[in-house]
Parts: structure tokens; sequence; C-alpha cells
């Protein structure tokens, strides 16, 4: 296969982003945090409208309202949670409280990359195309509970296995229009990279670390696959550990001696980086993508995900 | 009315990603949409603006509009003057972000001085304020159990020293403490010196700090400054300060990379620190107000300040007591000050002194 010239780029400034999100402190201050999804919402879209790929923008069509009903729906069901944890740790059942919590953790976080991956795709659109992510909840519960369980039997072991098995389930199911998504990871290599990975960042006294993340961001990118029409297109990554370490070390700078203020411009040298590294081998049929799923409405966990801070994809 | 103005665009049916090439005119109400490849009839769509879905304007001056039913129509136009002169229906918050971003930098410098200032006033002013109103909606009641249950979990893997917990808490029951929280002294084997309250009324004290009292008065000054704590709730007011910190930086900053919250969490505790010194003096005030008013010679505050300072020189032990109550040496000074000025009356006490006699005592007999 070779490199087609299709690829990603992002043309996002920090200026730009910095404007937006003074801006967005300012509105969520002064509505004292109600703007608070309004002000995500308009991140998302700024970022998406700056991403392009073969030509085109990317567009994230969701709103602060449904952002909000998410949110709130979400510190429901949480604060819930983390109250009957609290009352049966009081009740002096904590072993109780500690095991049903666990257990619903267990199961909720599954739920909330299910419903953030079907918010978010069905909000995202190229050329009008709409992502899709047809995932089934009951399956990826079944991947988290024997993925977690057999990650505690084996010390953690297990979790290279576990998280290269979720990746291949939430990609697989993941699509644009016709254009169908698929990961290749295996769980025994990643295992292997991580391991070598954490040795030698301990040897080197942390230098490896970029080499590491370098391993693990092509690990990812490398083994996705995209299909159409029965014709496969994989992505390669040129990221290299020299380019994450510049990365890190400039936005360090830029972070620490702004005292945060400059993040902006930190966050836009990421995205490019990460964008711009990302090409296709082979050629999809740009023109010839077709709209394949359904309207669909409900916007919880899109802000979960948010606060409990779970990273997808 | 204005002549049309004709632009050049990319159509997208939202059934596939192929692009029409189209012509675009603009009126003040209206898109109408050529398709170049169509006959004109059946190719010419009208958009009235007032329906438009989604716009979206990027850096690069292209401008995307979505229009009808799911899956919208997509159109894109690059063009400066299309961006210019398009005023698409944006609602509420999104017209007013909008405006302000692009309203030059001017505008943008002042409103980040304008962030800037409110964010400071927020966090030392109106946080700190709100934050102390709402400790006073918790019950005792609550604080008690809370302390209660804390008390439990840490004392399990503690060595408590029975016989010296019992002549420590008659030691106690001697001074009026002026308050309804039910103290309660725990005295537990260590060779940490240190000593803290938990909320609700439990002091727990390391027998390495009785061991270096030399004077009964140290005893009073160490359990007024304890319940200080307790019943000016300050473990409560702490917790419910850096939380609501916490809260505010990461619901302005939480959209942000991990090295910023890193940075601003970091400084947002070196800013709870100094919330906890200027604790620890109200704690010594309380302490020192005790001793005043059970007539004990407040300057066992002193002696029990040099007493904590010596373990600092010695340096192969932890003075934990001492790390989080730094810059003793202005405590010293704010408390002598008050004795001079206020020269307060007290006498000797025989009773406390045999038991604080008997609390030493029971301390050698154990070695």
């Amino acid at each position: 296969m070779q490199n087609s010239g299709q690829s990603l780029s992002f043309h996002g400034s920090g200026q730009k982003l910095f404007s937006l999100q003074i801006v967005n402190v300012l509105l969520i201050i002064v509505t004292l945090g109600i703007y608070y999804p309004w002000a995500r919402a308009s991140v998302l879209k700024y970022t998406f409208s700056e991403t392009d790929f073969g030509g085109s923008r990317f567009t994230f069509h969701g709103t602060g309202l449904e952002l909000l009903k998410g949110m709130i729906l979400g510190i429901l069901v949480l604060g819930a949670a983390y109250g009957s944890l609290y009352y049966l740790s009081t009740a002096h059942h904590p072993f109780i409280g500690g095991f049903l919590f666990f257990f619903f953790m267990m199961l909720f976080i599954p739920f909330i990359i299910h419903s953030s991956m079907r918010y978010r795709t069905s909000r995202t659109t190229w050329r009008g195309i709409h992502f899709g992510y047809r995932g089934d909840l009951k399956e990826i519960m079944n991947i988290s509970v024997k993925g977690t369980l057999l990650s505690i039997i084996t010390l953690g072991i297990y979790g290279a296995w576990f998280a290269m098995e979720l990746r291949r389930y939430v990609l697989g199911n993941l699509r644009m229009g016709n254009v169908e998504f698929s990961y290749n990871g295996d769980g025994f290599k990643f295992f292997r990279m991580n391991f070598k990975g954490y040795f030698f960042t301990i040897i080197t006294l942390g230098i490896y670390a970029f080499w590491w993340m370098k391993d693990i961001y092509n690990y990812y990118v490398n083994n996705i696959v995209l299909t159409q029409n029965g014709n496969e297109v994989s992505l390669r990554s040129t990221a290299s550990g020299g380019g994450f370490f510049k990365l890190m070390a400039v936005n360090l700078l830029i972070i620490v001696f702004s005292l945060g203020l400059a993040s902006p411009w930190a966050t836009v040298r990421t995205l490019k980086f990460i964008f711009n590294h990302v090409t296709l081998m082979g050629e999809l049929d740009l023109d010839g993508i077709i709209q394949t799923e359904e309207n669909y409405k409900n916007a919880l966990g899109e802000d979960l995900a948010g606060i409990l801070d779970v990273g997808i994809v | 009315m204005a002549e049309p103005n004709i632009f050049e665009g990319k159509l997208f049916d939202g059934k596939s990603s192929a692009s029409i090439p189209v012509s675009v005119i603009l009126y003040p109400d209206r898109l109408v949409i050529h398709s170049k490849f169509q006959d004109v009839i059946s190719g010419t769509q009208t958009w009235k603006t007032s329906l438009i879905k989604d716009y979206r304007q990027s850096d690069k001056e292209v401008v995307q509009v979505s229009y009808g039913e799911y899956p919208s129509q997509v159109l894109e136009i690059t063009s400066t003057d299309f961006g210019v002169k398009f005023k698409p229906p944006v609602s509420g918050f999104d017209k007013l972000s909008y405006s302000i971003v692009h309203s030059g930098i001017a505008v943008i410098a002042f409103i980040s001085a304008a962030v800037i200032g409110l964010f400071l006033l927020l966090y030392f002013f109106a946080l700190p304020f709100l934050a102390e109103q709402s400790v006073s909606l918790v019950p005792k009641e609550y604080e008690i159990k809370m302390g209660e249950s804390l008390y439990e979990n840490m004392i399990k893997t503690e060595k408590v020293d029975v016989k010296r917990t019992k002549v420590a808490n008659n030691f106690l029951k001697q001074i009026d403490f002026e308050t309804d929280y039910p103290l309660q002294v725990t005295v537990v084997d260590s060779k940490i010196k240190n000593a803290f309250a938990l909320p609700g009324g439990h002091i727990v004290v390391y027998t390495a700090l009785l061991n270096d009292m030399k004077r009964y008065e140290e005893l009073v000054a160490l359990l007024g400054h304890e319940a200080g704590h307790v019943t000016q709730r300050h473990t409560t007011k702490h917790i419910f300060r850096s939380m609501s910190g916490y809260l505010l930086v990461s619901i302005l900053f939480g959209d942000l990379s991990g090295i910023t919250a890193l940075v601003i969490d970091n400084a947002n505790q070196i800013h709870q620190l100094s919330y906890s010194r200027t604790l620890e003096t109200e704690a010594d005030n309380v302490g020192y107000k005790t001793m005043v008013k059970n007539a004990v010679n407040p300057v066992g505050i002193i002696s029990l300040f040099e007493n904590l300072q010596k373990g600092n020189e010695a340096g192969n032990l932890i003075p934990e007591f001492l790390s989080t109550h730094p810059v003793t040496e202005n405590r010293m000074k704010n408390i002598s000050e008050k004795i001079k000025i206020e020269k307060p009356v007290y006498v000797d006490h025989a009773f406390l002194l045999g038991l604080f006699q008997q609390l030493k005592d029971t301390g050698k007999t154990d070695f």
C-alpha cells in the first residue's frame, strides 16, 4: 500500500482557542457555572472545524443544552452511587458498600464509554456524512467485567489484553457512513511493548518515556484499518520519540512560564502533532462515502465521560 | 435592493460524500443554490436563513452551513467575503460568544484581564465566605458522627495506651473548655512527636510528645489548642475550603491539559496550606483563652512550642506536628505578646499537677 496523500491535519490557532476559552471562563463565572456545557460544546465545535481530512473539515453538531442534560443526569447517578457508598460506610457496612460501589463502577464505566461513543459519533460529520457507533451495551459490559476480574486475578498483567480487547470492540463498531473502522492490536504485543517501555524508562531515568509514549501512540494508530466496499486502507503514524520529547518539553515550558494562561497554545501544538502525524496507506473513495446512520438522540454519557475522565479512543 | 452576491461553493447532499459544485446567491433572508451538474430547474434550491440548522466558520475562511431534516445537507464556501456578508441566525450564548471572540485583540485582552481579576476575587473572597457560611449549615451531630467513624477507622491501626488514656481523660475533665462538644483524649504509643484533633471532639496525643513535656501547663496548652480546632470546626472548614477551591479550579480549567491542571492544583494546595496556618493561629488563641479562663499559667503554650522545636532540631524523627505547624516563631510571638499585654491571673493547680505526674510515671513504668 502506498501513502496516498490522504491525511488528517489540524489548522487551529492558539490565539483563537485562547479567545474562545477566555470568553468561556468569563461566561462560566458570570452564569455561576451554568455555561459550562456550552463552553465544552464551543471548544469541541472549534477543534473539530479546524480538523481537515482530504480537504474537508469535520463538524461537531452537539449543543450545550444536550451536554447540560447529560451532565445533570451524570451528577445525579454518580451522586446516588457515592451517597449509598457513604451511607453504607457510616452504617458499619464499609465492606458491602465498597463491593457494591466497585461492582457499580465495573458496569458504569462501559456504560459511559458506550453512551458517549453513541452520542459523540452521531454528532460528528464530515461532508455531511455522520459517524456512527453500533456497539452493544451488553457486550461491552461483558468485556469490562471479564477484563476487570481477570486483571485483578492476574495482578494487572491481563490489563494489556483487556485494553486491546476494549479497543478492538469500540473501534470495530465505529464507522463513518459506509467506511467501517477496525482495530487489530494484540494483547501480547501490547504487553511486551509496555513491559519493555516500563523497564527502559526506569533504566534511563525517565528519558525513554517519550519513546514508550511514541510506541503506544503508534501502536494505537497503525492498527486501525478502514474498510470501504471491501477496500482496506490502514493508518500510519509518522510520530517519533524525539517529536514527542520536543512536544512535551516545549508544552511544559509554555504552561509553567505562563502559569497555565498560555495552555491553549500547548493544546493546539498537541492536536497538530497528533493529527499531522497520521496518514492513510491506500486510498479511500472520498466522494463515494454513503450516509448509513439513523438519527440518534441521547446526550447522557458525553459529559459523564468528562466527569470521570474516561479516555476514549 | 442591493445587487445579489454570487459565490462558488461545494454542496454535500447528506446522502453521500460526493461534492456537487454549486453557485450560491446570497440574499438577506435566503440562499439560492444552483447545481452546476444538473439542469437549472431541478438543481436549484432555496435555503431560508432563518431555518439554517448549523453554521460554522473556521480560520481559513471556510464557511459551513447545514440545512434541512436529518441527514442535513451541507454547503461549504471558501470566501472571506461570504463570511462577512452572511448573517446566520445564531442564538443565545453562541451569538454572544461568537461576537466576543471575533471582536479583536483589544477586547480579548480586556476580557482576559477582567477574567483574571474576577477569578482572583472569587477565589480569595467569595469562595472563603461561601465555604464559611456552608460550614455553619452542617449540624453538630453530623460532625460528631463523622468524627466518630474517622476515629474508629484510624485507631484500628494504632497502639492505644489504655492506662494513660484514662488518666489523660481525667486531666481533660478538670478543664473547662466552654463547649458542648464531647471532648475525649486518646493516648497512642508512638515515637512520632505529634497530636491532632478530629472533628466532633476526639483528640489524639502521641506518647513521644507527652514524654517530653516538662510541666502540666504544656498539656493544658496542647489540649486547649486541639479543643480549639474542634470547637472552631477547623477540619470541616478546611474540607469545605479545599473542596470549593478544587471545584472552582476544575470547572474553570477542566478543559485544559493535564500539566495545566497540575500547576493550578499545586497552586491551590499551597494556598490551602497558608489557610491551615491561619487555622493554627486561631486554635492557639482559643487555647490561650481556655488557659486564662481556667487560671492556668499560659506560659505553658510557650514551653510546649519549645518542646516541639527541640524535637525538630534533633532531626532523627519527623516532627509532623511542626510540618503542618510552620512559622512557630510567629506563633510564639503572638502568644507572648498577649501574655505581656493582658497579664492574666493564674494559680497553681495541685490536682492537675498530680494527674500530670501520674501520666508521666505511667509512661516510665511501661518502658
